[in-house]
């Protein structure tokens, strides 16, 4: 077994990939990048001819607008007043010539200088590109802006200067990002746009890896190689500022002391820190989940196989890992069933994850803007990561009937949903919203910062099969406890998930598998009884409600929180409170009356009448016996309407 | 040297933070999964060290699994004021060193209080102790414990696990006054290895085999003399300790 951080891992991760350098992807992510560039949004499309000879120009609609640019150590991370100029691709202000003569009070001839210079240093080695060169001779006439105005792409006042109040979508047409094509008649099947030319990635590539470089042993190959002092943020998002590795702390003595500057505590060469940080984007993008407010600190995670290898989804329910094979299954009804079917889905991936793979777990998180920390990291062999995953589905399932889905569109277009049933471990998102959430417009939220936090301490649950965090569990069932708190489909919600969550927990602290989703009528375990008893009389309760039509909770309901603290005080009272309800069924509510006895006298005297509360286990017998009503009126609802059916024809 | 002087104990906490310096330069502190050898040979001398010994650790057990986690910290500025950050440390640790000392020929001032007994029982005695100083794993919030203890016996969670290879890891410093040839004088020197951990054992190699490293800035060795040391007069006369041989 090999364990070797994070950097490392993302580097090998990066060489693994490299057949994926700058390929387009299908879903219309960002490819993995190649070294030394970078992603921007153009707004402006030039297209020139091998000659440099301007042909005509486009304004980019916003789907399209992500473009790779070559980008040097310094322009990647460029700020302050005189940013250094991208290689290539860039800003009017530094690609065109004539902007100081057209743009009010913009100092433009500097930009544009350092710009050309630098553009004629790649041109002038002997790495250049042929339609590189062509971008040259082109922006050397100096009249960009002329031409974009002439072709009505940008627009001037009377004057003829450029009007700052036009934009192109959120930026000024001052500040327009522009790309280039360039068409080559003699190639013409030759890719034009320059920013998707594999040609020129090398070029460039080749061109500034072997500029002037200071070599120094890096920390993580172990070999002397030309380093980096200033390493990429926008890991995490194209906003995002922060970095994983970074030194910016020159007075403070966040690395000085033993050392006088950031270059004794460290070297990381630029070619690993530009793999290593190409990749964890490039992850993060396809495969990353995400918690939380992009603007602020936003938690990411991500599992990946350092292989390529598709690994099951990680934060999810088990619908959607089922969901991946085939869809609508029919609901399986035991566990058992459910066991085989989880089984053959996680093996799925065993065709390509074995206990050769490595796979890696990365969470992402950063409590000041300008810094990114590592808050959960893991490396695990591919056979151990598929058992863990499959364990934690396996004992944290339950009957759900809470999942929304996308069911087609209604005629005005908008997205229909449906509810489905599901067997299986309810998203981790969902479990913290009904442990945590609050009801507003009929939804749990959850307070970002809460989700996150939480969500950090769910992760080992799932990969290093920890225990849950019992006051996770706690909070569930006492909210489960309280059906009047909230709407009738949140807390059906919140019952099954509790449900899941006391299975779990139990699971694991008795390291056996004690309950079913099913009802066990021989269970004697004191509490799962008196839950029985809450739900039957609930039943007998609102089904007498319901004949004569009225809508309102039943006593259970309303007494469930003081019958889990005091379950033989409150039984007394729903029992007295049934009496009328139980005359007004008369006949039809003698079955649930001997059934309410008969579970009644499974429980030992002394049990009945104990001050003890009630445990966990409780809510599961609530359900199991509640799921059995619930099952027996469907049934009978099934039967009328084919008697119906059988009527008519 | 005429015995072995090889010293035995254990060391646990509550939690430790062994940085990789990667990570470490920003301020956002990772764990390496395993102790650094200059934070060992660090917990050694805050048990009990001379100017006249070095220590030099063999081999270390790692008596507990690796387990991460994360906190959110607030640390203060030095120039006031606080900032904001997540530490990773390791969580419930507790390993078993095995090392030993030499002399440091650096250090000719000191050549008279060369006696191997004396230093190798106060070590002991300081190791049943507790240590001397105050003992932390890796960083001064990871408040560490030390007991004597056998190397090698009680079961660990690595027993039979076999090997995990590490990459590449922060070993020690090489600092000037314990530099051992020329090349070594006025400088301090980072040192990086590959770690293997075979069944919770790792076998540390010797400061200098290691073949990566990386000179970082010149330093000087500390002079002792009257200005800044009162000891001096002690070591004139051998330092034995009565009784024994």
């Amino acid at each position: 077994m090999k364990y070797l951080g994070w950097i490392n891992k993302l580097y090998d991760t990066y060489e693994n990939c490299i057949s994926e350098v700058g390929k387009p992807r299908t879903d219309g992510k960002t490819p993995l990048l190649p070294v030394a560039h970078s992603t921007q949004n153009a707004q402006i499309e030039v297209v020139i001819d091998i000659k440099g000879i301007f042909r005509r120009a486009r304004i980019l609609e916003k789907e399209e607008q992500v473009t790779i640019i070559p980008v040097t150590e310094d322009s990647a991370t460029r700020s302050g007043k005189y940013p250094p100029p991208h290689p290539l691709c860039d800003k009017l202000q530094y690609v065109a010539g004539d902007f100081s003569e057209n743009v009010e009070k913009e100092k433009g001839e500097d930009f544009f200088n350092k710009y050309i210079e630098q553009l004629e240093d790649w041109c002038s080695s002997v790495h250049k590109n042929k339609k590189v060169c062509a971008v040259f001779e082109y922006l050397k006439k100096k009249k960009l802006i002329k031409d974009l105005a002439e072709h009505k792409v940008l627009s001037c006042d009377d004057s003829g200067n450029l009007t700052k109040d036009i934009k192109l979508g959120t930026v000024s047409q001052i500040d327009a990002f522009i790309r280039f094509r360039v068409e080559d008649t003699e190639n013409p099947s030759s890719e034009t746009a320059v920013w998707l030319d594999n040609e020129i990635y090398k070029s460039y590539i080749e061109y500034y890896l072997n500029k002037e470089k200071s070599t120094d042993l890096c920390y993580v190959k172990g070999e002397g190689i030309p380093y980096s002092e200033k390493h990429p943020s926008k890991v995490r998002n194209s906003g995002d500022k922060a970095k994983l590795i970074s030194a910016n702390d020159e007075s403070g003595f966040t690395y000085r002391g033993r050392f006088g500057d950031k270059k004794q505590a460290v070297i990381v060469s630029y070619e690993v820190s530009q793999k290593a940080h190409n990749a964890i984007r490039w992850l993060i993008d396809i495969q990353g989940y995400r918690f939380g407010n992009p603007k602020d600190g936003e938690e990411v995670i991500v599992a990946w196989g350092t292989n390529k290898q598709k690994v099951p989804p990680l934060l999810v329910d088990t619908d959607d890992i089922f969901g991946e094979e085939e869809d609508s299954l029919p609901i399986v009804s035991t566990h058992k069933e459910y066991a085989q079917r989880l089984n053959k889905a996680i093996a799925g991936y065993g065709c390509e994850i074995d206990s050769n793979t490595d796979i890696v777990i990365i969470g992402l998180n950063s409590a000041t803007t300008g810094r990114l920390s590592i808050t959960y990291y893991k490396e695990l062999n591919g056979l151990d990561f598929l058992n863990r995953i499959e364990k934690w589905h396996n004992t944290c399932s339950w009957r759900h009937s809470y999942k929304r889905i996308q069911d087609g569109t209604d005629e005005k277009g908008k997205n229909k949903y449906k509810t489905i049933d599901f067997i299986g471990a309810p998203a981790p998102k969902e479990i913290i919203r009904i442990a945590f959430g609050v009801e507003r417009n009929e939804r749990l939220e959850v307070d970002d910062k809460l989700m996150k936090s939480t969500i950090e301490r769910l992760l080992p649950c799932i990969i290093d099969g920890a225990r849950l965090p019992y006051n996770i569990v706690n909070s569930a069932v006492n909210r489960a406890s309280n059906p009047i708190s909230m709407n009738s489909f949140n807390w059906e919600k919140t019952l099954s998930i509790a449900c899941s969550l006391v299975k779990k927990y139990r699971n694991d602290k008795y390291e056996k598998e004690e309950w079913d989703m099913a009802l066990d009528e021989n269970q004697n375990d004191r509490s799962y009884l008196f839950g029985r008893l809450l739900a039957i009389a609930q039943e007998i309760e609102s089904w007498a409600i319901s004949t004569t039509g009225e809508k309102r909770d039943t006593n259970a309901e309303r007494l469930m929180h003081q019958f889990k603290l005091h379950p033989y005080k409150t039984w007394g009272i729903i029992t007295n409170k049934l009496r009328p309800y139980i005359t007004r069924l008369g006949d039809k509510g003698k079955k649930n009356i001997e059934l309410m006895t008969k579970v009644n006298s499974m429980i030992p005297y002394e049990d009945f009448i104990s001050s003890e509360s009630l445990k966990d286990s409780y809510i599961l017998g609530y359900y199991c016996q509640r799921q059995v009503f619930i099952d027996e009126m469907n049934r009978r609802v099934a039967e009328k309407k084919e008697k119906k059916l059988e009527n008519i024809n | 040297m005429e015995r072995a002087n090889n010293v035995e104990f254990k060391v646990s906490g509550r939690y430790a933070l062994f940085s990789d310096p990667i990570n470490r330069m920003g301020g956002e502190k990772v764990s390496y999964q395993i102790p650094t050898y200059q934070a060992i040979k660090g917990i050694l001398e805050s048990i009990y060290w001379k100017p006249t010994l070095i220590w030099y650790i063999d081999e270390l057990r790692v008596m507990k699994y690796i387990k991460t986690q994360s906190q959110g910290i607030r640390p203060i500025n030095y120039t006031g004021g606080n900032t904001l950050s997540i530490y990773s440390y390791l969580t419930d640790v507790e390993y078993q060193v095995k090392a030993h000392f030499e002399w440091n020929y650096n250090r000719r001032d000191l050549d008279k209080d060369r006696n191997e007994n004396k230093h190798f029982i106060v070590a002991n005695r300081m190791i049943e102790k507790g240590g001397r100083r105050d003992i932390f794993l890796g960083t001064r919030e990871c408040q560490g414990y030390v007991e004597p203890c056998t190397f090698g016996e009680v079961k660990g969670d690595y027993d039979n696990y076999g090997e995990i290879s590490f990459g590449i890891m922060f070993h020690g410093f090489d600092y000037p006054d314990e530099a051992y040839d020329e090349s070594g004088k006025d400088k301090l020197v980072a040192r990086l290895w590959y770690p293997k951990m075979k069944d919770g054992y790792i076998k540390f190699i010797r400061p200098d085999k290691c073949d990566i490293k990386r000179e970082i800035k010149t330093m000087r060795m500390k002079e002792f003399n009257n200005s800044n040391f009162i000891g001096l007069k002690e070591f004139d006369e051998g330092g034995e300790i009565l009784g024994l041989d």
